[in-house]
């Protein structure tokens, strides 16, 4: 891939790797690590997307590298590096009734909540079955329903098999 | 509805320009580089690694913590060592200790060979002849990749090699602060290894109590002593013990060019559950001793 195509894609596109890795990783310092990583991977041009999935491409690298972060030695035993919520953070409660959540249980939120994507997509980014896509998106909400319980109203029992609102 | 709110709150999570400037310039500057992310293994060395170092410092009249300079935001830094009485170095560890949970941020480097590393912090490592050539060591779990790994972010640049040698582990790394000690907070990812409690009693022993499952613990100076390279470069070597530890860690220290090294040599435990390999003390029976020297005198001072 040209050089010239590899930062089109890196213009296009790393703002919504950087927000799947922080989703995953609730820290933007580690997010902007994966998103290095990410990158760096498509300069050596050793792999690549196929035309027309570079952004499913780049997402699953993003999980995959965020997976492997949340995996390491270090950082499980720094534990959660994610800065300290802001009083003044307007949409604080929700973030911290998603940052609650279990990383991959975020991750399925996330894409399908912010990047509007369905189910098998969500399952082929994420190499994860449909059902276990549906599973988690299901016991997300549960989740966030509980955290939000303040707003009921706020959650749908909608199985998202129709995929989210864009 | 949750969805909207959802977009509107990650709308506001973006990468820094700072960031993309960074990738930006690696991914064009750089391509033959790959990123590592190393498992268990290595970040335990590299808290025992500097563990290591500050008991060292207690043996030459103090505590020591690297520090460093950033001149004009280059990465060609010079590194120092501070040193504390018994008394200061509890209280300086705590102050930077707190800069650093409020920070967050580690900056590490792993490098695919010191050639890699060199490129990298622009400043010349030393060549060494024991080592140059040699296989490195490869933890058997989660390794896909081997190469460099660069964090974005300032603070401490780490520069580590892993090898196996005669069967065991041997380590050599570099630490280079890239922010100035007394005024920026450092940033070291050992750091929180050593929060909790900290004590010294004075007579070599030092009392680390960390928040992980591993790393914490008393250890025990149980030697030192210093040999002198060819160029007048000092090698701090100790020897030191844990509690309920078989056997003893030895590491070697010195500073070249202000850049400081620090070896340390592991027995090789493989099988270990969920982590594949993690290292062990040795003991005399293993040629740890032999291994250290023949790798630190292999280093060109000249």
């Amino acid at each position: 891939m040209e050089r010239e195509e590899q930062r089109r894609l890196f213009e296009a596109y790393s703002d919504d790797v950087f927000r799947l890795a922080y989703s995953y990783l609730g820290s933007a310092q580690d997010a902007e690590d994966v998103c290095q990583t990410v990158f760096l991977r498509l300069a050596e041009g050793r792999t690549g997307p196929r035309p027309g999935k570079e952004k499913q491409w780049l997402l699953t690298c993003a999980a995959n590298a965020s997976k492997d972060l949340l995996r390491s030695f270090w950082r499980r035993n720094v534990g959660e590096l994610s800065e300290d919520v802001p009083a003044a953070r307007e949409d604080g409660e929700l973030y911290r009734a998603v940052m609650s959540l279990p990383p991959k249980y975020r991750a399925v939120i996330h894409l399908y909540y912010y990047e509007g994507i369905g189910q098998r997509e969500i399952g082929e980014i994420l190499r994860i079955s449909q059902t276990a896509v549906q599973t988690r998106m299901s016991r997300a909400r549960a989740m966030l329903r509980k955290e939000l319980s303040d707003d009921p109203g706020e959650i749908q029992k909608d199985d998202g098999a129709g995929g989210p609102q864009r | 509805m949750i969805q909207e709110r959802y977009k509107k709150m990650m709308e506001r999570e973006a990468l820094s320009g700072e960031a993309k400037a960074a990738i930006l310039e690696r991914m064009e500057g750089r391509p033959a580089r790959r990123p590592v992310r190393w498992p268990a293994l290595i970040a335990a060395c590299l808290c025992v690694a500097l563990l290591g170092t500050a008991i060292a410092a207690a043996a030459t009249g103090g505590f020591g913590l690297w520090g460093g300079t950033q001149p004009d935001g280059d990465l060609s830094v010079t590194a120092r060592q501070k040193l504390y009485a018994e008394d200061e170095f509890s209280a300086a560890l705590q102050r930077d200790m707190a800069a650093v949970k409020k920070s967050g941020v580690a900056s590490v480097c792993y490098p695919a060979d010191w050639q890699a590393a060199r490129d990298y912090v622009g400043i010349p490592l030393l060549e060494n002849r024991f080592l140059d050539g040699r296989e490195t060591f490869m933890p058997s779990g989660e390794m896909p990749d081997h190469g460099l790994h660069v964090s974005l972010h300032p603070g401490l640049v780490y520069l580590y090699r892993p090898y196996e040698v005669d069967g065991l582990l041997l380590t050599v790394s570099t630490g280079i602060f890239t922010e100035e000690y007394d005024g920026a907070p450092i940033q070291g990812e050992w750091y929180p290894f050593w929060w909790g409690n900290h004590e010294a009693d004075g007579d070599g022993t030092v009392t680390f109590r960390g928040e992980d499952d591993g790393a914490g613990g008393v250890f025990r100076l149980d030697d030192t002593w210093t040999e002198t390279m060819p160029d007048g470069t000092e090698v701090l070597y100790t020897r030191w013990s844990g509690d309920d530890v078989d056997g003893y860690w030895l590491g070697a220290d010195f500073v070249h060019d202000g850049i400081g090294y620090d070896l340390n040599v592991f027995e090789i435990v493989r099988g270990v559950p969920e982590i594949g390999e993690a290292f062990a003390p040795c003991g005399p029976e293993s040629g740890c001793e032999d291994v250290l020297r023949q790798a630190v005198e292999g280093f060109a001072f000249e």
